[in-house]
């Protein structure tokens, strides 16, 4: 009789035990040492205010070595068809990765192309790559420019092997990617990752926002034609990205000569249309505009203050298209400037870890 | 003996604190609420469905106008039932351009019944009008800036009108202006349903030019553009608003 008992308090234990059992969904994650040369995981450390959704394939997560191969494939000029040329040759991190004061970018035998090279900065967010959103990720975006004959003219076939018999990159390979097979996805994969983790956040405007600097009047003047109908700049430059990310004409040509978005989605209503740029860090990468045509800030102000041009597909956000623009007087376009110039971040583009 | 008592003692003290550890099945109400309901979202122009992009709508000012944009808040839905009512505390994005917008299934389920009418908030109120509220696209890039009053447009409608034979830009912009809230508390008439164990889909109507016609008429070459910082704008909107939605069914 005692052993029954005994039993059962057992039997009633376990089921307690079982019943209990905390949601494993709910449990922690286990962390063990890693004896099989996994990579580490890379986690983004996302600013206050931006996004928490990030533009990271489920098939291309961040991890240390990964980014650490990307960034050395990203400076070495093995992917361009003389070894002339690397990434970095038209995204300079001095100039917010940009080609500086270059209107078009030059490319191995001397070719110009036809839209200015883009600034690459707080990428992880972006939802497309090149000025009319040709691509859905960087992975995708940097296929173009290796095997551009305009640009770094190598076949992708010749850059694979060209990597894969270099001494030093199967071996960072298989850190990367546990393969010394080198392949154009991992490539597109290395670099993607590098360049995912460009992030700037730290400008004077955003010190201000947290209470830990400040601006001056004149700046304060800019920042309120900014974000007031007077300059009406934040419908565009819109969240702590200074983009929405989106396709607009705005209102450069009477008639576009370059169609823009339109080339991607066949939509007539596209034309003239180009992806918004972000402001930050915008001081440091002139000249502006899809093709380059603006020197200067100054520039730009006065083009959107007196120059806008109307054309079918002329975006709403333009509402004084029809009055030239928002007709800004010598004092706010200074305004206006000077705040443009508190989004600038030095951290960014002296920053080590995007560095050669 | 006194072992077995013992043991009826210890299996009703675990058989208490299992019930303990399966709390959310000991609360469930008497009444279950196993009904999903479903809103889905039109767009037309007195009837018709808006056709994008095209200069052929006429409003009661006599613009002739073409919609490019359209997209907008709607928060706090309420199913009035007595003393019962149910509210759904949440905001829903619409955007007439994006299909999966353009339906909001609401995770929260309703009871059988019957339900006198439904309301909503056109906008946001002031406990989800705050900056920094949407960190995420598309939501996010309704931004309404802080010099403004900050928060969230409630509405952006923008399109092109014929301005005595000169094609202009019209944006009608809705949110709240340095702290005066404008949102429009909506009561759909002919909402009365009844709940009777299936799911349910509440299809929604906005005539867009309602917008511009009642009590208010709204005039594109007075409000055309920048308009988001005029307060008589702003009401007029606010009271114009009232009933641009209808229900065009309940099953």
């Amino acid at each position: 009789m005692k052993k029954l008992v005994i039993l059962f308090f057992f039997g009633c234990g376990v089921l307690f035990l079982q019943h209990c059992k905390k949601d494993p969904s709910l449990d922690m994650p286990i962390l063990t040492s890693d004896s099989t040369n996994n990579p580490i995981p890379y986690v983004i450390t996302i600013p206050p205010g931006f996004p928490t959704v990030l533009n990271t394939p489920a098939d291309n997560p961040l991890t240390v070595e990964g980014i650490a191969l990307g960034k050395k494939l990203f400076y070495d000029p093995i992917l361009s068809g003389d070894n002339t040329m690397s990434c970095a040759s038209c995204h300079a991190q001095a100039f917010n990765f940009s080609d500086h004061n270059k209107q078009f970018s030059k490319g191995i035998t001397g070719a110009i192309g036809t839209r200015n090279a883009p600034a690459l900065i707080n990428l992880i967010w972006e939802p497309y790559f090149f000025w009319d959103g040709r691509a859905a990720t960087i992975e995708e975006q940097v296929l173009s420019p290796v095997a551009n004959p305009i640009e770094m003219h190598l076949s992708w076939t010749t850059a694979v092997a060209k990597v894969q018999s270099n001494a030093e990159y199967p071996d960072l390979f298989n850190k990367a990617f546990q393969t010394t097979t080198v392949t154009q996805d991992l490539i597109t994969k290395a670099i993607a990752q590098f360049e995912r983790t460009f992030i700037s956040a730290n400008s004077r405007f955003d010190r201000w926002v947290l209470n830990i600097d400040t601006l001056s009047a004149s700046e304060k003047r800019g920042y309120d034609i900014f974000y007031t109908e007077k300059g009406d700049c934040f419908h565009c430059h819109t969240t702590k990205l200074f983009t929405d990310n989106l396709f607009h004409n705005n209102a450069l040509d009477a008639f576009p000569n370059d169609s823009g978005r339109a080339k991607v989605t066949r939509n007539s209503n596209d034309v003239g249309k180009f992806k918004t740029p972000t402001l930050r860090n915008i001081a440091y990468s002139a000249p502006y505009m899809h093709d380059g045509r603006f020197a200067t800030l100054e520039e730009v102000i006065d083009f959107y203050s007196s120059g806008l041009q109307f054309s079918a597909t002329v975006d709403p956000f333009m509402k004084k298209v029809n009055s030239g623009g928002v007709q800004l007087d010598a004092q706010s376009k200074q305004d206006l400037i000077n705040f443009l110039k508190t989004l600038g971040d030095p951290e960014y583009i002296s920053n080590t870890a995007y560095s050669p | 003996m006194k072992l077995v008592i013992k043991a009826v003692f210890v299996f009703f003290i675990i058989t208490v604190m299992l019930i303990a550890c399966k709390k959310e099945k000991a609360l469930a109400p008497a009444t279950p609420q196993s009904i999903h309901l479903k809103f889905v979202f039109s767009h037309t122009i007195d009837g018709a469905p808006v056709v994008l992009d095209t200069i052929k709508y006429l409003n009661k000012a006599g613009n002739l106008y073409s919609i490019i944009n359209l997209k907008y808040f709607i928060c706090n839905i309420v199913l009035h039932k007595g003393s019962d009512s149910i509210i759904i505390d949440d905001a829903h994005y619409v955007d007439i351009r994006d299909n999966a917008t353009l339906t909001y299934s609401p995770s929260q389920l309703i009871a059988n019944g019957s339900y006198d009418h439904i309301s909503f908030i056109f906008g946001s109120d002031a406990s989800k009008n705050k900056t920094n509220n949407f960190v995420n696209p598309p939501e996010s890039n309704m931004e309404w800036p802080v010099p403004m009053g900050g928060g969230y447009h409630y509405m952006q409608l923008e399109g092109k009108f014929d301005s005595a034979t000169v094609v202009k830009n019209y944006n009608v912009h809705t949110g709240a202006l340095s702290g005066i809230p404008y949102y429009i508390p909506v009561h759909l008439s002919q909402s009365t349903f009844t709940a009777n164990g299936t799911d349910l889909t509440v299809n929604l109507a906005m005539n867009i030019n309602k917008w511009f016609e009642n009590p208010n008429t709204y005039n594109f070459n007075i409000y055309g553009d920048s308009m988001m910082g005029n307060d008589t704008a702003q009401k007029v909107l606010q009271q114009n608003g009232a009933d641009v939605f209808s229900v065009s069914s309940i099953k």
